[in-house]
């Protein structure tokens, strides 16, 4: 009683596998040139998975930043602290109000006389004259 | 669902990222290599041209490659012909553009278009698809392919040659399952009509 049904469902698988097995053989004919296109075009599109320049991680970078920003802070500070510390180098005005006496100098600094003889174009050429200075500084022995 | 050539990544690769990736590469140059040929066929089916079926190709291979190259392989065949539809389905609808454009421009632009007669399946062709030679068999299948809507013919390649399942085909040609099995009733039904007719 089922026998036209199933005749047609076996005529229908039939054509179905007819349908695949030609279709399958269509694709297995393509020519050269269609199959090196196909192999350049699978080639390009695989080029999309070269390794990408490696981006740190989202941990690194934010330590990275914060490392540099610690680095900005203490150049900052070692900087300006000189100026923060002014006030505390500053001599504590004296009580009573009595304002410190401004002395005008009278005499130069203990260097001062090297400052003299290395102004003085003279001094500074018997400076290079080794041999005459240490004569000198005998004689004056000599005489003391 | 056609047995595919491709496998994941072995599990005991090294988990170094290289290898990782050239693993991948692997895996990926085998499962493209192995569906290029059927992509190709399909494409051509849809679109009459050699050049713009391999254009569509490789444009799904790239869409493949950067959208999904990352999902588990066994998913690879299914959004591979996913993409592959989206992208015939874009063609054909630039293409129903471009015949409206050049219809209303006249007829003198559409000397240069394909004659649309040439797409009309030989009504002395067809015959008992099982009497007739393979390339003529063949010639006849293709030509009642191309008579097909899209959506039937999609459904009738990955269905029938492309061994998806009725989900699987939805799921590739987004749409429901149950217009997928309308779209293959009505697709068998037309071409065994005209590939079978006495």
């Amino acid at each position: 009683m089922n026998e036209p049904r199933d005749s047609s469902s076996t005529a229908a698988q039939a054509w179905v596998l007819r349908s695949r097995s030609l279709l399958e053989a269509s694709a297995q004919r393509l020519d050269g040139a269609t199959l090196s296109r196909l192999n350049r075009a699978r080639q390009a599109a695989l080029a999309q998975l070269a390794p990408a320049r490696r981006e740190p991680s989202p941990l690194l970078r934010w330590f990275g930043l914060g490392a540099v920003a610690a680095g900005l802070a203490l150049v900052l500070w070692r900087g300006l602290l000189p100026i923060g510390d002014l006030g505390e180098r500053l001599p504590a005005p004296l009580a009573g109000g009595d304002a410190p006496a401004v002395v005008a100098p009278t005499e130069l600094p203990v260097a001062a006389p090297d400052f003299e003889l290395l102004a003085d174009p003279e001094s500074y050429a018997l400076l290079e004259d080794l041999e005459f200075y240490a004569w000198l500084q005998a004689e004056e022995g000599k005489d003391g | 669902m056609r047995t595919h050539i491709l496998l994941s990544p072995p599990a005991e690769m090294p988990l170094d990222a290289d290898a990782s990736q050239s693993s991948l590469r692997q895996a990926l140059d085998r499962f493209l290599r192995d569906v290029e040929r059927r992509a190709l066929r399909v494409a051509q089916l849809s679109c009459g041209s050699r050049d713009d079926a391999l254009e569509l190709v490789q444009e799904a291979m790239f869409g493949f490659v950067r959208g999904y190259s990352g999902k588990p392989a066994e998913q690879w065949p299914l959004l591979f012909w996913r993409v592959l539809d989206s992208r015939l389905t874009d063609f054909q609808r630039r293409r129903r553009v471009r015949s409206r454009w050049l219809a209303w421009l006249g007829p003198r632009q559409e000397e240069d278009d394909e004659d649309p007669m040439s797409r009309v399946p030989d009504p002395a062709e067809p015959g008992p698809l099982a009497r007739l030679a393979d390339d003529e068999a063949m010639r006849a299948l293709e030509a009642a392919l191309r008579a097909l809507p899209l959506r039937q013919r999609q459904a009738f390649l990955l269905r029938v040659w492309e061994g998806l399942d009725v989900a699987q085909t939805a799921a590739a040609m987004a749409l429901s399952e149950g217009s997928v099995k309308t779209h293959l009733f009505r697709a068998l039904q037309r071409l065994r009509a005209q590939l079978e007719a006495p």
